[in-house]
């Protein structure tokens, strides 16, 4: 609903209240009348205005619902009647009474939602039908006012549809008119607590809130029917005497009461949206579906509501706890959409905006799960492949090595055996020759030393046959520098026996070619699940990250969800400590 | 002389074989796996073994293993180990199982066959053998501890010799001095570095290279 639309309505209600009071002042002042109905116009203003803002509330909270411009349309006649105020304007007209007691009989019919299906419009076609004839009745029957005309001559002229002034076969009429109307009504109470009765609990919330006004909606039609009842059919209902005056009194307080309770629930309906901050205060939690359903519960009001999953591109769903959800057979549910994935399916009876607001919560916690979870697939497949690259590089090395060994290394020693045969048998003939040779073996030799140095450098072939232990000691007895070590004899798998191994080795290098130490100290140990390796030296203490291997084996450690320190200072010397996570996955 | 080789690179075994033969020996067998080599020696021992570190059918240390397995059978089979890398823990492991008749040398001594074959019979007469490499390594690392900075020039070299496998004969002739000499710097070096003296040159090597590994 519009702002201006609610502007319009309230002006003109404003202007009719204001015609009302006019009519009034005028009716008091030329015919110097005291009816109860002009004594009680500031209590029916005030309870039409009530009823407007009321339905003005109710249509802007819940627009997907008719009841709200019923309320208005309701609350617009109410005020209206009070402008015809008697004697000056007849008011039972028949239009008139169509629109009060139509509108009225659709507001107590549909509740909650106003809305009429095929069979309800028929139902309340044939309402109309009956008030229209009442009215008819009623009108073509009685010369209103003659009375008055009696005193005044020129007032309030007998009107075209007067068929006879016939007082008591009207007041009959009507009073039986009355009673009926009284018992549609009763018939309308029943209906509505049977269906009370089979609704959901959210439906009965909705319901419950303001079902219990329905009966005092009831008493505004029910008060004729009981006066005419009470005067044993002698008075019309709503005639202006002392009898009829608490009726008035019910009439109207059962109006006010209406409107004030109706406030009341849209109040009710606000707090629950309100809850809608919760649940998305909730998203910063890492959100599981389960937890999302039930936080949804809570903001709705609804335990029975239920998260749907879409599967596929196909119009089937499935719940949090995988089993599916008949959305076309259950009737009774309705579906909201969260995006193109999810769905909430709810009880009719829930404030729509509500559901909405608690969908846009969901369906923003649904996507900041689904990014989460993708990314974190995203993350354990570059974890994943990390560590495949690790393992692939070592595999590498080690098939380098293992080609060096068995081929170039093995020739290489050949061709020094040969060459120094070769020699040998060269002494005796040609001396000259012979001095070639012995050159040309020892620099197979150093080849040889090369070659050697080179493979190992690519991958101790020691690592896999001995262990960590006996690679480390090797690589202790090739330091410059003096090195102590302490080695398990644990055995690990070979990514993290190469990674530990390279950590020793990239330190020592680093220590006999800048650290100036004296003494290096060499440390491997497992320490709960982590293979912990520390090399220290006591030297000038300016290692860093930089232009070394370390930032590479940095690469390798956290590849392997390890971690390396370097800590390196004057005083201290250097001291480098990476943590190698084995799971327990130690090999004897 | 009957000689085993287990080599998987037939080149160097056929090399190998052409070499021992020419210096008279006769070839028991040429395997080229840890588990032929096992069976070929449990059922036909030969003087000597010739063995390579790395074998199939693991690839890994399989000649030592097997090796190592035979002597504990059998403790008086003679091995010699070729490898291709300086690996201390090779040769102590090999030592541990007894020092007498084994030795430990790299490849490509071979290119040396006059050394070679001396080594290779060193260890069939039940010597031990290991290679200048792996010792003067395992000196490297020992040199700037105190003990061994206490010992003369000429007492380092008699104590090298010594962890190679070298009687004091041996020794004697290698440094150009007299079998006395040796014996009295021998008696100096053991003092200098607190060890018993053994007057068996085999486990005299193995206490010397527990030592320089300590």
């Amino acid at each position: 609903m519009s702002k201006r639309f609610a502007v319009l309505i309230l002006s003109t209600a404003a202007l009719i209240s204001a015609a009302a009071y006019g009519a009034q002042q005028f009716a008091l002042e030329r015919y110097d009348l005291n009816l109860a109905i002009v004594e009680w116009l500031w209590v029916q203003l005030a309870a039409g205005w009530l009823f407007l803002f009321a339905g003005l509330a109710t249509a802007r909270s819940r627009p997907e619902m008719p009841m709200g411009n019923w309320m208005i349309a309701l609350a617009m006649i109410w005020l209206t009647r009070l402008i015809f105020t008697p004697p000056l304007i007849q008011w039972e007209s028949i239009g008139a009474a169509l629109a009060f007691y139509g509108i009225l009989f659709v507001i107590l019919y549909t509740y909650p939602d106003g809305r009429l299906d095929r069979r309800e419009r028929w139902v309340t076609a044939g309402f109309l039908l009956l008030v229209a004839a009442v009215a008819y009745v009623d009108v073509a029957l009685e010369d209103y006012y003659g009375w008055v005309r009696d005193d005044h001559p020129t007032c309030c002229p007998s009107h075209l549809l007067l068929i006879e002034d016939s007082p008591d076969v009207r007041r009959t009429l009507l009073s039986w008119a009355a009673v009926a109307t009284a018992i549609i009504f009763i018939a309308i109470t029943t209906r509505f607590l049977v269906r009370w009765m089979r609704s959901s609990s959210v439906g009965r919330k909705g319901l419950g809130r303001l079902g219990f006004l329905l009966p005092i909606m009831v008493v505004l039609v029910l008060i004729p029917g009981a006066s005419a009842l009470g005067s044993g059919f002698t008075e019309a209902p709503f005639a202006d005497t002392a009898s009829s005056r608490p009726a008035l009194y019910i009439q109207n307080g059962a109006l006010v009461l209406f409107a004030g309770f109706m406030a009341a629930s849209l109040i009710g309906a606000r707090m629950s949206r309100a809850r809608v901050a919760d649940l998305l205060e909730g998203l910063a939690e890492p959100m599981t579906p389960d937890l999302l359903q039930q936080r949804m519960r809570d903001a709705l009001g609804d335990q029975d509501a239920r998260l749907g999953f879409r599967l596929g591109v196909s119009d089937e769903f499935v719940g949090v706890d995988g089993r599916q959800i008949d959305v076309e057979r259950s009737s009774d549910l309705e579906v909201t959409d969260l995006g193109d994935e999810a769905t909430i399916v709810h009880d009719p009876a829930l404030d729509r905006g509500l559901v909405r607001s608690v969908g846009a919560a969901a369906h923003l916690a649904l996507e900041n799960a689904r990014l989460q979870a993708e990314l974190k697939a995203q993350l354990e497949e570059v974890l994943r492949s990390r560590v495949r690259l690790v393992a692939a590089t070592d595999e590498a090395r080690r098939a380098v090595e293992r080609d060096l060994h068995d081929g170039a290394q093995q020739r290489l020693v050949t061709l020094a055996a040969t060459l120094r045969q070769a020699q040998r048998t060269a002494d005796q003939a040609n001396p000259a020759l012979e001095a070639l040779l012995a050159v040309a073996t020892d620099e197979a030799g150093l080849a040889i030393d090369d070659l050697r140095n080179l493979a190992r450098g690519v991958h101790p072939a020691i690592l896999n046959q001995a262990g960590l232990g006996p690679a480390i000691d090797t690589l202790a007895d090739r330091s410059s520098i003096p090195v102590t070590t302490d080695v398990t004899d644990r055995r690990f798998e070979t990514a993290i026996e190469t990674t530990a191994y390279f950590v020793v080795a990239e330190a020592l290098t680093n220590a006999n070619k800048h650290s100036g130490a004296d003494h290096v100290v060499v440390s491997a140990k497992l320490e709960s699940d982590y293979l912990v390796v520390e090399v220290s030296d006591d030297g000038r203490g300016q290692a860093n990250w930089d232009g070394s291997g370390l930032s590479g084996l940095r690469d390798r450690l956290e590849a392997l969800g390890g971690s390396i320190e370097l800590a390196s200072s004057p005083e201290m010397g250097t001291r480098l400590r990476a943590r190698i996570p084995t799971s327990g996955k130690t090999t004897g | 002389m009957r000689v085993l080789i287990a080599e998987d690179s037939v080149l160097l075994r056929e090399g190998l074989a052409r070499l021992l033969e020419d210096e008279g020996m006769e070839i028991s067998a040429q395997v080229g796996d840890a588990e032929s080599f096992k069976s070929r020696v449990r059922a036909d021992p030969p003087d000597v073994s010739i063995v390579d570190v790395r074998m199939p059918p693991e690839n890994n240390a399989d000649g030592l293993i097997a090796a190592i397995e035979l002597r504990g059978e059998t403790p008086d089979i003679k091995i010699l180990i070729l490898s291709q890398y300086v690996e201390p823990h090779y040769a102590m492991e090999l030592l541990e199982t007894g020092a007498a008749g084994v030795g430990y040398l790299l490849k490509e001594r071979i290119s040396a066959p006059r050394s070679f074959i001396e080594k290779v019979r060193n260890v069939a007469q039940g010597g031990t053998a290991i290679d200048p490499a792996v010792v003067s390594q395992l000196f490297d690392r020992k040199r700037r501890d105190d003990p061994i900075g206490r010992l003369t020039e000429r007492e380092r070299s008699v104590l090298s010799e010594m962890a190679e496998g070298k009687a004091n004969a041996s020794i004697a002739s290698s440094l150009f001095m007299s079998e006395k000499t040796v014996e009295s710097h021998i008696r100096q070096i053991f003092m200098k570095l607190d060890l018993e003296v053994d007057p068996d040159a085999n486990r005299r090597v193995l206490a010397v290279l527990r030592w320089l590994r300590a």
